[in-house]
């Protein structure tokens, strides 16, 4: 019997292979610092993930080439928009970490380890067009996460958020791999192009089984991107998690379970035609939901959590056109990703900031007020990441939702795009609450005036990373843009 | 002139962005003040040569530029000007050094913060008005929300914040509607770019006229305000503070107007005609429903927002009688109503600022105490009536012989509002100014001092010109506002031509958009 070695690309594998050595690294490292030193484990961290960004931008994706592993692992345009996305969400979690007071007495070696863990998984689960490795770059990445949720051992929250995250995640992802096997019973492949391949040659491959495993796939990936009806777990798990984890959780795992959803959806084809209503309808619940219950929140922290959830639904508009407008839908979802990392990772900086300045380290909505009369710049960070999380010109988030809308009315999704904009519209009014808070309402006591935190420098680094992207990708979004659009070719 | 208009449209926003570089704080604002004002001074110089560089016979857009922007949508930065948003890029110019000047004393807290909100407000009605490009206009007219949300929000009376969001999302809500028109005609009409001009050339299929036209007009009409949607206005021109007012009323409002005239209206001629009645009807409502409100008023400034109301009635009036002398009418008018509630709003705050209320019983037998005040507030009064020989008379006149015109009885009902206006105004003269002074506190008031003249002058100095002088204006107005009329009716006749050639053209476009509904 002949073995036939599969096709490597080292080259393109290396992006995924530096996080790996990074948090191996990192690990060993630590054993032999002294307690509370963190700068080396951090700088190793941030080197390995740009070493992984530059080269992944480096990279030119070519047909012939993509593929290796037989598929397994996959370097196309889609996955190289995606590194770039996780990529930079990791690196701005680092370096949000590294300015958090409440990580400073945890230990540095396993916190920045598993965040290098997590990404590789995400990584993975965003590379491959191929059904197990979805589950396992899932699995790679969800772990670390459960773990990160509860980092913070002391308190009570954390250990709620590690626990609810790990039960209802591991929950999903049988439903995730119950509906993989169906698919496989039905098409006989694990592979999204065989599948494709099978579905169209073979009606009857089409049945039950296949449209039963879809739906299980559905309600897997749903829990990971937190779409209604699958998001309960989401609040509490973001609320209780360290903030800088919630930072990562909100961003990563969206890009890479949103990247397997549209793989699978755009190989089922007409296939999958029949969930068109399903996503229609998870779609409007999602982003309607998410934005009316935002609205009450007092704490920050949760509030943003509802909103990652409303922009998950904005997100899911893109899926729905995704089928009936492939391009204007990927190239739209990408840009929005990215857009998204910038936005959402900066609000949350500024609100480890704000809760390094307390005693209390509390994140509600009164700890921000009157922030512009002692913190006049990040208060007016505060405010862009706000207004292009509302998405309103001129920033990268209006050119986001822009571009989604497009693909959905392209599509030919009018009430859906009437829908989304009307809902953000509602996510104008909590958005500008905290504009309203920061600028227009007296400072309150109880702000620390105390010496500022060692890791204040990155913190700047990535607030003035996240404002200037958040800028660029709003007033001059062409190159961009274009690169979205050349990354939504899928290779084979 | 190359970059004229980028270097107008920009420079308020470069001068904002440098004002970081100043400091503030108490005593220390003038640097800050004496920058902003001198930045807004520079910007209506500049605006001022191209006004004399303006070829008044020229019907098209002057003054184009074009650069691309995001190439792969279709979307360029292009900016251009004519005779119809020629002017109200000069009433923008000219508020803003007005208002700026005006919150010299009046602002005292983030006076960084507010100057370059002035500036940054600027730039975003100057974007408006010369945008030539669906998204660049979008952009304007969305971004220049935030600086005047935060003027209300920040330096607005008791009830500012509630205001602020209630004017911020009664904005959006219409505004994203015509977001999503916007990228549905770019998508049907195939034309493939977002220039405006390029979609004037080619009809919208009949059949999705009312749709885009419906989401268009709701957006404007919120901005206008058209009754019903104007319940925003009071609080928002109440709680705003002077300057915010001024410009709310003086330019703010003309975007709606503008929106009409501009886009609405020459996009979707055929239903621009199906609508006509009912948004007649509205303005109708509108004229009278203001000035009746605007009577039972007992705060000033609430009465100058009702009235509002009622004036752009008359401009909407002539925007929808569909005829030369209603189009270039309306223009006037939303010049005169900028200057003149304009003016109104700053008189406001003079007396707010001497006695910190507005409420018309405090007040009485003023013309005793400051002569020259009062007489400036009765110029400003009758011109806002529209006296002959002041400006607000000319465009009232000129939009009730369009509305004649049209149906007779439009410009009758219209013409009960001139006297409406008449009451409220002189009414509210007769108990703030004449008679005895009735209240101790308003004895010793002082005079106008010399910045308030400063800058009541080119108010009034304007409500004269156009009053006594208005054919420069008209000559610059008309070819532009004669071709945006044979616009229109040329349209309809194309599309009436032709429909099914026009059905067939757009099948391909959204036939499989059909098939998923």
């Amino acid at each position: 019997m002949d073995i036939v070695y599969p096709t490597i690309h080292w080259g393109y594998l290396l992006p995924v292979i530096l996080p790996v050595c990074g948090a191996v690294l990192v690990l060993m490292w630590d054993a032999f610092l002294a307690k509370g030193e963190r700068s080396v484990i951090i700088i190793i961290t941030l080197v390995t993930l740009a070493a992984a960004l530059g080269v992944t931008l480096g990279a030119r994706t070519l047909p012939g080439l993509a593929a290796s592993f037989g598929g397994m692992y996959l370097f196309d345009g889609f996955t190289q928009f995606l590194y770039v996305v996780i990529l930079f969400a990791s690196i701005f979690s680092v370096l949000i970490a590294a300015a958090q007071r409440e990580l400073d007495d945890t230990p540095a070696g396993e916190y920045f380890g598993l965040i290098l863990f997590a990404t590789s998984g995400m990584m993975l689960m965003a590379a491959t067009r191929n059904l197990l490795m979805i589950f396992v770059g899932l699995e790679v990445f969800s772990l670390s996460l459960y773990v990160l949720a509860g980092y913070l051992r002391a308190r009570p929250e954390g250990n709620e958020a590690s626990l609810k995250y790990f039960l209802l995640g591991s929950f999903a992802s049988g439903f995730l791999l119950y509906g993989m096997a169906l698919v496989y019973g039905a098409t006989g492949s694990v592979d999204l192009i065989e599948i494709a391949t099978r579905l169209h040659e073979n009606p009857a491959s089409r049945g039950a089984a296949f449209l039963m495993g879809l739906g299980f796939m559905v309600v897997g990936l749903g829990f990971k991107v937190a779409a209604a009806p699958f998001y309960m777990w989401t609040p509490d798990v973001y609320e209780g998690a360290p903030t800088a984890v919630t930072a990562f959780m909100s961003v990563g795992p969206k890009a890479a379970a949103f990247a397997a959803f549209f793989r699978v959806f755009l190989s089922a084809g007409d296939a999958g035609g029949s969930f068109d209503t399903v996503l229609w309808v998870m779609a409007v619940l999602t982003m309607s939901l998410a934005n009316l219950v935002a609205i009450w929140q007092t704490c920050v922290k949760r509030m943003l959590a509802y909103s990652s959830i409303a922009h998950a639904g904005y997100l899911m508009v893109a899926l729905v056109a995704s089928r009936t407008s492939a391009e204007l839908a990927t190239s739209g979802f990408l840009y929005y990703m990215l857009v998204y990392v910038f936005m959402n990772m900066g609000a949350f900086c500024v609100l480890i900031l704000i809760s390094n300045m307390r005693e209390d380290g509390g994140t509600q909505l009164d700890n921000l007020a009157g922030l512009v009369s002692f913190r006049p710049g990040l208060a007016a960070a505060m405010a862009v990441f706000m207004v292009s999380l509302s998405g309103l010109p001129p920033t990268g988030g209006f050119v986001a939702k822009f571009h989604v809308f497009s693909a959905a009315l392209n599509g030919g999704y009018v009430w859906l795009t009437v829908i989304a904009v009307l809902n953000s519209v509602v996510a104008v009014y909590y958005y500008l609450r905290l504009v309203v808070v920061m600028y227009m309402r007296e400072p309150q006591g109880g702000v620390a005036k105390s010496a500022p935190h060692p890791g204040w420098s990155y913190a700047v680094a990535a607030l003035t990373l996240a404002v200037a992207s958040t800028l660029q990708l709003g007033i001059f979004p062409s190159s961009v843009l274009d690169f979205a659009h050349r990354s939504t070719v899928f290779f084979n | 002139m190359p970059g004229l208009i980028t270097s107008i449209l920009f420079l308020p926003m470069l001068g904002g962005l440098l004002l970081l570089l100043l400091r503030e704080g108490e005593g220390k604002d003038g640097g800050v003040r004496a920058f902003a004002l001198a930045v807004s001074l520079v910007t209506f110089a500049l605006s001022a040569v191209m006004y004399l560089g303006f070829r008044p016979d020229y019907a098209g857009m002057q003054f184009v530029e074009e650069a691309a922007w995001i190439p792969r949508f279709g979307i360029s930065y292009k900016v251009g000007v004519d005779g119809i948003s020629l002017l109200l890029v000069m009433l923008t110019t000219i508020l803003t050094p007005v208002a700026i000047l005006f919150s010299f004393d009046d602002v005292r807290k983030k006076t960084r913060l507010y100057y370059m909100s002035l500036l940054f407000l600027e730039t975003g009605m100057l974007g408006v008005f010369f945008a030539l490009d669906f998204f660049l206009f979008y952009v304007f007219w969305e971004g220049m929300l935030i600086p005047m949300y935060l003027i209300i929000g920040v330096w607005g009376g008791g009830r500012r914040i509630y205001a602020a969001v209630k004017f911020f999302l009664y904005t959006m809500a219409g505004s994203v509607l015509m977001l999503v028109a916007i990228i549905w005609l770019y998508f049907a009409s195939g034309v493939g770019t977002f220039d405006i001009l390029a979609h004037f050339r080619e009809p919208v299929d009949a059949a999705l006229q009312p749709w885009l036209f419906a989401a268009f007009a709701i957006s404007f009409a919120i901005k206008v305000p058209i009754f019903p949607f104007h319940t925003w206005l009071p609080d928002a021109h109440v709680e705003a503070p002077t300057a915010g007012s001024v410009i709310l009323a003086g330019v703010l409002l003309k975007m709606g107007t503008y929106g009409f005239m501009r886009l609405a209206m020459p996009l979707f001629p055929t239903a621009a005609r199906e609508f006509a009645f009912l948004i007649i009807c509205l303005a109708l409502v509108g004229i009278i429903y203001g000035a009746l409100m605007a009577m039972v008023q007992t705060d000033v400034k609430k009465l100058v927002a009702y009235s509002s109301v009622s004036h752009l009635g008359f401009v909407m009036l002539g925007l929808f009688s569909f005829n030369l002398l209603g189009a270039s009418g309306s223009v006037i008018q939303m010049v005169n109503h900028g200057i003149s509630s304009g003016a109104l709003f700053l008189i406001v705050g003079f007396i707010y600022s001497r006695r910190h209320t507005r409420q018309i019983e405090e007040f009485g037998g003023l013309l005793r105490v400051m002569p020259v005040f009062s007489t400036f507030f009765i110029i400003t009064a009758l011109s806002s009536i529209g006296l002959p020989g002041l400006n607000g008379f000319v465009g009232e006149f000129t939009i009730l012989l369009g509305a004649f015109e049209r149906n007779a009885w439009f410009a009758v009902i219209a013409a009960t509002g001139v006297v409406l206006s008449a009451v409220y105004m002189l009414w509210m003269l007769q108990r703030v100014l004449f008679g005895e002074v009735s209240v101790r506190a308003n004895l010793g008031l002082p005079d106008m001092n010399r910045r308030e003249w400063l800058v009541m002058l080119p108010m009034v100095a304007l409500m004269f010109w156009i009053g006594l002088y208005p054919k420069p204006l008209f000559n610059r107005i008309e070819p532009s506002a004669q071709a945006w009329l044979s616009q229109v009716n040329r349209r309809v006749l194309r599309v009436e031509e032709a429909p099914e050639r026009k059905l067939r053209k757009n099948a391909l476009a959204y036939a499989h958009r059909v098939e998923v509904k």
